[in-house]
């Protein structure tokens, strides 16, 4: 196929001669707004990417002062082996590396296989059954994503704890039954959490998909005879093929890169993954081993997402928003209704009211350690200071610094997510119409590297790329490259924006990949330029898109601290800021009330969201 | 064609955004952060100070030039800080909040701009703000455990010790290679109603019998370098753990092959007798004092959180008094002023009140002395219900072997794990 096109290409081009060709190339590069639009995209995000990348490498092979006395005859920051060999081949290396690489590896294929299925099947539920009160569950199962994933390891613990690291009992404990540890802590709980908290990916991917394909595809089969089975099998699956590859490629990212869950729920039973051992060393500030784990990481990523692309290829995407209108026929569940109906119900129960209860009432709990009645209080939420209630600290309404704390954080979480979102969709332009061009892959690959470079990491280095002014020197004149962002509110927006963009640009991708080229081919003969083009058709038809985009960026960029934290000042603080504050104080009620109030915005602003410009989140991704 | 010439053009033109970033990289330009102008008395001061020892490094000289090795009144101070403004603190305690309405009560037109941050991050932005030229802070709080900031920090002159002598006269001078402003510690908590006889374990010993396997919260060293410094300690005293190994056991320690002393031994076995680890000191004694347990494990936290038996209601408490050889080591927790702060006088007057000023009663150190925490001055009053700290058996507290010991223990620790 392709050495066919190729030898057509040489025919046609053959009565021309060459210097006219190479003319004629240069001249379509020149003036063709796409490749400049590439061009700007790829040195952005070299320097917002690449560069964070290359200090991270360049770190892993520095000696730092605290190991100059264990390798003899090098200087502080001269060229050494020593991380790599450490690492690589040392007593540690078992521990330090290969069991929590097993270990991760483990959970990241577990988690994607799990969360993929789960996903799917309640997708195909949402968008292709006849499924009652689909309104409601659509919102329903999109709010574990919602819910800080700290939140649903505590409510694993609440059901499964057993008397093994003491404490309150655990909910089956009370009842009479002995859970195993295995059961409780370890593997099995860290896949149970994860996938509870990342089948929202492959749900949003899968439903995006499913709705785009037209039901005249399977009633084609149908007429031809092939049973229900069969439409699904041979129609149905390999149209929504590349959306699962999609979501298998963000699912086991980022379960390999997370670290709250395995965290919460491993490190009590000695289990390191590859994310808690690295953010232990960088916590230590080993940071050059942990750089080193960091690397090894994004290799492993990079590798996977590699195998997707090749396993999509340069495969035809869908277009699915053309010039034809298309019809989506339900298909009825039958007798199976009301018992898909119960296992649903059982399932919020389980993933989404439990944890948002338990968060809830520890914020009436004037005590923790006591159950009864007439420890219930509104005292963190609105109560004055009282001498004897944790040194006097105010309930958070009374909190001096709360509104200032909610200031930022909606500007913060807005700014970021509406840039995020554009650049998004300016991205996910490239790579859907570049799919298959070297710039579409390239950008493809450099969008996920953010995604698993440890925040703390990427915010440090983003302190010193943006501390000063670097200005490059033509002709005796100065010109500013880079300003000294460090201390202004637009790094944080900054950088919350480019570590979304995996998210954004995924989203975008989608969007871009629905609009059939072949609208823009009929303005472009119309004689429409790039600009009006990509206003007029481009971004009218993806406000949709744009929308869910949006929600989507906002709902991740307001649980963020550490990415921000180390670039902030006292007078930028954001919610989650306010939260670790309390925490770290010992003041676990007054944490649990911000973060429910955290919840609150975000539920809030994607309820608002839904009901006004009719933005469904699950339409943000897909293909 | 036309693809390999787009990617060639792409390839030159990233080659070159990356040689100009890398040239600038390489000749930072450090913004001028304006040498700080003290007030008048100070720099007249220091300019006679400094022609008679030349030898001053420049971060020295910054400091003698800045007052920080005098004791100056705190009028002047008060003078001088009103001129200046404001004053900024990177600190690891939220109990820094509690400090600003008294400051600034104390002395008006002087800001006081708290920052509380965790250990790691708090060292992860000053340090890199400090390369950049750029000076934010003006003093640090944070708890010296392991000898970092003395190493890496204060003897190469990137943080200034601050110690007038009306305060710190009444401070052992063991201590002050930094400047202290008080001392916490952890210690093993148990369940007041699974034990009515109180602790049920007396020695670190104990922690390693069958009978605890798997029974006792810890946080994972690996997390937690105050952990990893005190096994770093256990290795250093090991005459002291194999003596106390002998009390509890009744014999002399037989060392395996991989055990080099008895610290090591203590930390393998420790090890391997199935520690449950949990990441906060406040989790710890939660899952060890929560009323209405039958059977509760004891924990290994802050000894701060005391404080939670009344905040909380958990059923928890301690005897470090009667624990051998020794409870654990104690953290320090220090303040310094940043080399070239901008505002060096204010700096010196809110260590002063944080200190407590010259006569300990004052009222910057009140949200620390609590339970669990002593100041290390001897002129401060003991804080309600605390143990007088003299009477806790600590291991003696040796940073500059635990700086270069710490990194073989950890590698110790990893490679003796089940």
């Amino acid at each position: 196929m392709k050495a066919e096109t190729l030898t057509q290409k040489q025919l046609a081009v053959q009565p021309y001669s060459k210097g006219r060709r190479i003319k004629n190339c240069l001249m379509s590069a020149v003036s063709n707004p796409y490749n400049l639009i590439v061009i700007v995209s790829l040195l952005l995000l070299t320097y917002f990417i690449v560069i964070p990348l290359l200090e991270m490498i360049k770190t892993t092979f520095n000696l730092a002062e605290s190991d100059v006395r264990r390798v003899p005859g090098v200087a502080v920051g001269d060229f050494t082996l020593y991380y790599w060999k450490r690492l690589l081949n040392s007593t540690i290396s078992r521990k330090m590396l290969f069991e929590p690489i097993t270990h991760s590896l483990t959970i990241a294929i577990f988690v994607s296989i799990l969360s993929i299925s789960l996903g799917s099947c309640i997708a195909w539920l949402m968008v292709r059954s006849d499924l009652p009160g689909k309104k409601f569950f659509s919102l329903a199962v999109i709010v574990p994503y919602m819910l800080p994933s700290w939140c649903k390891s505590m409510a694993w613990i609440t059901v499964f704890k057993n008397e093994r690291i003491g404490g309150s009992k655990g909910f089956l404990n009370y009842l009479g039954v002995v859970t195993p540890d295995w059961l409780a802590y370890g593997p099995f709980a860290i896949i149970a959490v994860l996938t509870l908290h990342y089948y929202a990916y492959s749900y949003l991917l899968v439903s995006a998909s499913l709705r785009s394909v037209n039901s005249e595809l399977e009633e084609m089969g149908e007429i031809a005879g092939a049973g229900k089975l069969k439409i699904l099998r041979k129609i149905t699956f390999p149209l929504v093929l590349p959306a699962i590859l999609s979501s298998f490629i963000l699912t086991f990212s980022k379960s390999m890169g997370t670290f709250g869950v395995p965290a919460f729920l491993g490190m009590k039973v000695n289990y390191y993954t590859i994310s808690t051992m690295l953010y232990n060393s960088i916590k230590q500030r080993q940071t050059n081993i942990g750089f080193a784990l960091s690397l090894i990481l994004i290799g492993i990523a990079a590798i996977n997402i590699y195998i997707n692309q090749k396993a999509i290829g340069t495969r035809k995407s869908f277009a699915t928003i053309g010039g034809k209108g298309g019809r989506s026929t339900l298909i009825s569940l039958g007798k199976g209704r009301p018992i898909i109906v119960i296992c649903l119900f059982v399932f919020i129960g389980f993933a989404v009211t439990m944890p948002l209860f338990i968060l809830l009432i520890q914020t009436f709990m004037l005590k923790l350690g006591d159950f009864g009645i007439s420890n219930l209080t509104l005292h963190y939420w609105i109560g004055e200071s009282n001498p004897l209630i944790f040194a006097g600290e105010p309930g958070v309404f009374k909190n001096p610094q709360f509104f200032l704390y909610i200031k930022n954080t909606l500007l913060l979480v807005v700014f970021s997510s509406l840039i995020a979102t554009i650049v998004g969709q300016i991205l996910g332009y490239i790579t859907s119409r570049g799919r298959g061009r070297l710039s579409g892959r390239l950008i493809e690959q450099m969008v996920f590297i953010p995604y698993l470079i440890p925040s703390i990491a990427f915010g440090a280095i983003y302190l010193s790329m943006f501390a000063v002014r670097r200005t490059i020197s033509i002709l005796g004149y100065d010109i500013t490259l880079v300003p000294a962002l460090y201390g202004t509110f637009i790094l944080l927006v900054l950088i919350s924006v480019v570590k979304n963009l995996p998210f954004s640009c995924r989203a975008g991708t989608a969007n871009m990949m629905q609009i059939g080229v072949e609208l823009e081919e009929a303005a472009m003969i119309e004689g429409a330029s790039f600009g009006k083009r990509f206003m007029k058709i481009v971004l009218s038809l993806s406000k949709n898109g744009f929308m869910s985009g949006f929600m989507l960026i906002f709902i991740s960029i307001m649980k963020e601290l550490d990415l921000i934290v180390i670039l902030m000042t006292p007078q930028m603080s954001t919610l989650p800021y306010m939260a670790y504050s309390y925490a770290s104080g010992g003041f676990d009620q007054l944490s649990n009330v911000v973060a429910v109030i955290m919840f609150i915005i975000v539920f809030s602003v994607y309820f608002l969201a839904n009901k006004l410009t009719n933005a469904d989140i699950s339409k943000g991704f897909g293909g | 064609m036309k693809k390999v010439k787009t990617a060639i053009a792409l390839l030159l033109a990233m080659c070159l955004l990356l040689s100009a970033v890398a040239c600038t990289k390489s000749a930072p330009t450090v913004s001028n952060s304006p040498a700080p102008t003290s007030a008048g008395s100070s720099a007249s001061a220091s300019n006679s100070a400094s022609s008679s020892a030349p030898t001053l490094s420049p971060e020295q000289q910054w400091a003698e030039d800045n007052g920080l090795n005098k004791t100056e009144t705190v009028d002047e101070l008060y003078e001088a800080a009103k001129k200046e403004g404001e004053v900024v603190i990177y600190s690891i305690s939220s109990r820094m909040e509690k400090v600003l309405p008294e400051f600034e009560a104390a002395y008006p037109g002087v800001k006081l701009v708290p920052y509380d941050i965790s250990t790691d991050e708090l060292l992860e932005k000053i340090t890199r703000e400090y390369t950049a030229g750029i000076r934010t802070a003006d003093i640090v709080h944070i708890k010296e455990q392991t000898g970092q900031i003395l190493k890496e920090y204060i003897e190469k002159g990137i943080f200034h010790n601050y110690q007038p002598e009306d305060i710190f006269n009444t401070i052992d001078d063991k201590y002050k290679y930094v400047t202290p402003l008080y001392f916490e510690m952890s210690w093993w908590f148990y369940n007041t109603e699974v034990n009515p006889n109180g602790c049920p374990v007396n020695s670190w010993w104990d922690l390693t019998k069958p009978e605890w396997k798997g029974k006792f919260l810890f946080t994972d060293p690996m997390e937690n370098s105050g952990y990893m410094a005190l096994l770093t300690t256990m290795v250093q005293n090991d005459d002291l753990m194999a003596e106390d190994y002998k009390k509890v056991f009744g014999k002399d320690i037989e060392l395996a092959p991989d055990e080099p002393n008895a610290g090591y031994a203590f930390i393998k076995r420790f090890a391997q007798n199935n520690p449950i680890y949990e990441s906060s000191s406040g989790g710890i004694v939660k899952n060890v004092g929560t009323p209405g347990q039958t059977t509760a494990p004891v924990g290994y936290a802050a000894s701060s959180k005391l404080r939670e038996r009344e905040d909380q209601g958990y059923v928890i408490d301690s005897d470090p008094v009667n624990f051998s050889p020794a409870i654990g080591i104690y953290g320090l927790n220090t303040l310094s002023i940043v080399n070239e702060a901008p505002h060096p006088n204010a700096a010196k007057l809110l260590i002063r009140f944080l200190m407590g000023e010259a006569d300990g009663k004052g009222k910057g150190f009140e949200p620390f002395n609590t339970l669990g925490g002593w100041s290390a001055r001897s002129n401060v009053p003991l804080a309600e219900g605390n143990i007088p700290f003299n009477d806790i058996p600590l291991f003696e507290t040796d940073l500059e072997f635990v700086y270069e010991n710490i990194q073989d223990v950890r590698d110790y620790w990893l490679s003796v794990q089940p």
